[in-house]
């Protein structure tokens, strides 16, 4: 078995999606990889169905990672990096933001969808996921998220974002997800803290 | 006794590393083969694929650049440009097969971008398959067809290189870039899922396959009889794309064999001037520029005389004034920075541009891309009685041979070893002939373009353009009649 060199946007967002894929409660309805045919925003009708909900333009701004938990009735998307610096360089922030807000208000009017339906009234989050080749710091953590949660509230989003690590830990060859959040005692919603949120989506913090 | 091979598919992303191996597991079972799939390390897919005898593991590398040991053959062929599935023996340290796959129908320039991939591949002797949306639908919300350049490039580099070169085409006309429509996905599958097996039985990768290969030059050279008229005046061959024998050679050629009967060598072979006007339903003839330049006249003039042109339909895409004088500034910048000798003197502005309707400048110059002359001399004497500093300077012991000279009148900086330059001259140099067995000799002329950019990076040799232009061109012409041959890098 090859190793990995550095942990890129597409070898993080594809861990994380790999851990999505053997979680109970959590679907994948959207990947942005470079190519192919997966450029679909897919939800499921009651009869656990796939079918289209959004089809992107082909110039459009997509997030790099949309999923959803009928379980705790969460939407997150998600935009992934190679870096963690990488997330607030120049206009990054502002960017990923707006293409989370225009996502939102798109599948927010989707409640007529066959394959979307109650999920039109689900929490939106909003979540950053990024590689590291050791443990990022928290103080750095710290920054992107509060940049994040900051620019997410002048943009009328939920708030706490939710940070997703693709760590790996030096000299191995596993890749593991952690979680961060700046405020883990938080309601997502009623009866569901951000710390419950991220115990389902398996990630330890 | 049961053989077991480990092979590496490497890509530009898992996804479609893990839907390429998804997708032979599906033909697998459907002949009573297995297929399962497991995580390493808890990310790394690994297929296992079984079937009478033979078990392949099958591990998909995503992101190419992101292992720490590249495999060097697949390192050399990324040179032209990152294909989406490339299959690997670690131990016998060869390639497979290539797959290139696009999700949208490119069209105009972007049907070109992917051709260098054809031809990096057909020059490493690796079968490749270039999967793409036959039906796409456009920004304005019509529906597009897919170009011919890539599908031709297709049929000349498996003569050229004996080796399957394809194109598979997917959708309908009613479901634009849907991938379960149309024949490409299933008819691409069950070849590569055929080659795996045979390289699992240690039998030639391509055993078996004469009859899947035949269909799918036919289903090739049925897309072309529908397809070429909207795009070209006349195609050399074109009454060849209905028959059987034709198909079945291409079939024979990219499996090594001899062909039975030679009906290929007139396929798709650009005669000389005479034959093209003898054969064309109409002569092409000459047009006025749009935009000043004195060889770009030349040119046109010449196709009255001396050469012909496929096509004179290039539209022209204008640009803001003030960014043709801050691109004509750093053009001048990067001139002076480079002297030559004899002198050579930089003589464009911004007042050279004509204005359009719509307020912006015209820098296209001759409405054609490429002018196939019967002589390389006649194409040498139009440059030198247009830029006398190069009268004795140029190599003229070829003179006899046929030619094309390519034009790019682009005139951003740092574009030249670029989207879509280097994708032209890849794919029209192999249209053309570069490389037939009486090879045209190429000219790529660059009107806009100063000879810095060709030097200033000419110890970068992975550079994709670079690589591409040194392979494909003779000889580079620059604004005020620099030229520069790349395999010397050096200004002339």
């Amino acid at each position: 078995m090859r190793r990995v060199r550095e942990v890129t946007e597409e070898v993080a967002r594809w861990v994380f999606e790999v851990h999505v894929e053997h979680l109970p409660n959590w679907q994948i309805a959207f990947t942005n990889p470079t190519a192919g045919p997966w450029k679909l925003v897919v939800g499921r009708n009651e009869n656990g169905v796939p079918g289209e909900v959004h089809r992107f333009e082909r110039e459009s701004e997509r997030p790099d990672l949309i999923i959803y938990s009928d379980q705790q009735q969460i939407v997150l998307i998600i935009e992934a990096k190679g870096a963690v610096e990488d997330l607030t360089r120049s206009k990054q922030t502002q960017k990923s933001v707006n293409v989370v807000a225009e996502l939102t208000k798109i599948l927010r009017s989707k409640r007529a969808s066959h394959y979307w339906g109650k999920r039109a009234d689900y929490t939106y989050l909003t979540a950053v996921l990024w590689g590291s080749e050791s443990l990022t710091h928290p103080q750095k953590v710290h920054s992107v998220l509060a940049t994040y949660d900051t620019a997410c509230e002048e943009a009328d989003l939920a708030t706490p974002i939710l940070g997703i690590e693709s760590l790996r830990e030096e000299g191995g060859d596993e890749i593991v997800c952690l979680g961060h959040t700046l405020a883990p005692t938080k309601a997502v919603r009623k009866g569901l803290t951000v710390a419950q949120a991220l115990e389902s989506l398996g990630l330890r913090g | 006794m049961r053989v077991q091979k480990e092979i590496e598919l490497w890509s530009d992303s898992f996804h479609e590393g893990n839907w390429a191996c998804a997708q032979m597991g599906v033909v697998l079972e459907q002949t009573g083969g297995k297929h399962s799939v497991r995580y390493e390390h808890g990310f790394v897919p690994v297929h296992t694929f079984s079937a009478d005898g033979w078990t392949a593991q099958v591990t998909v590398y995503g992101s190419y650049r992101a292992w720490a040991d590249l495999p060097e053959v697949i390192d050399d062929l990324l040179r032209w440009g990152k294909p989406d599935v490339i299959a690997f023996d670690p131990i016998e340290e060869n390639i497979l097969f290539v797959v290139e796959e696009t999700a949208a129908t490119p069209t105009g320039n972007q049907a070109l971008q992917r051709c260098e991939r054809q031809l990096g591949a057909a020059l490493a002797g690796i079968p490749f398959w270039y999967l793409l949306s036959e039906y796409g639908r456009h920004v304005d919300g019509g529906v597009r067809r897919d170009s011919i350049w890539p599908t031709v490039v297709a049929f000349k580099l498996t003569t050229e290189f004996r080796i399957p070169s394809l194109v598979l085409h997917y959708s309908d006309e009613r479901n634009p870039e849907d991938y379960s429509s149309g024949t490409g996905v299933a008819s691409l599958f069950q070849s590569l899922t055929r080659m795996l097996a045979n390289h699992c039985q240690d039998m030639p990768t391509l055993h078996g396959l004469e009859s899947s290969l035949q269909e799918q030059y036919q289903d090739m050279a049925e897309f072309l009889e529908g397809q070429w008229g909207n795009q070209i005046e006349h195609l050399p061959g074109a009454d060849l794309l209905q028959d059987t024998n034709l198909h079945h050679e291409f079939a024979q050629l990219a499996t090594g064999d001899t062909p039975d009967t030679h009906a290929y060598r007139n396929f798709i072979h650009w005669p000389t001037r005479a034959e093209w006007l003898a054969s064309a339903s109409k002569a092409p003839k000459s047009s006025a520029l749009l935009k000043h330049d004195e060889l770009s006249l030349r040119l046109e003039s010449d196709i009255d005389e001396r050469c012909y042109v496929w096509s004179g339909r290039t539209g022209s895409k204008p640009q803001k004034p003030e960014m043709v004088r801050e691109w004509v500034n750093k053009q001048e910048r990067m001139f002076e920075k480079n002297p030559v000798s004899p002198v050579a003197r930089f003589d464009m502005s911004v007042e050279d541009f004509p204005l359009s309707p719509t307020g912006l400048l015209h820098v296209t110059t001759g409405r054609n891309i490429c002018y196939l002359y019967d002589r390389w001399g006649d194409v040498l004497d139009a440059v030198e009685y247009c830029f006398p500093r190069l009268k004795g300077r140029l190599d003229r012991g070829e003179d006899a041979m046929p030619a094309i000279v390519y034009v790019s009148n682009s005139l951003k900086p740092g574009r030249l070893f670029g989207d879509p330059f280097t994708g032209q001259v890849a794919a029209y140099g192999v249209i053309f002939g570069k490389r037939d067995p009486k090879p045209r000799k190429l000219l790529a002329y660059f009107p806009h373009q100063v000879h810095s950019q060709a030097l200033t990076r000419s110890g970068n040799r992975s550079n994709k353009g670079r690589v591409i232009m040194t392979e494909m061109t003779d000889l580079l012409l620059f604004h005020a009649g620099v030229a520069v041959d790349l395999k010397v890098g050096e200004a002339i």
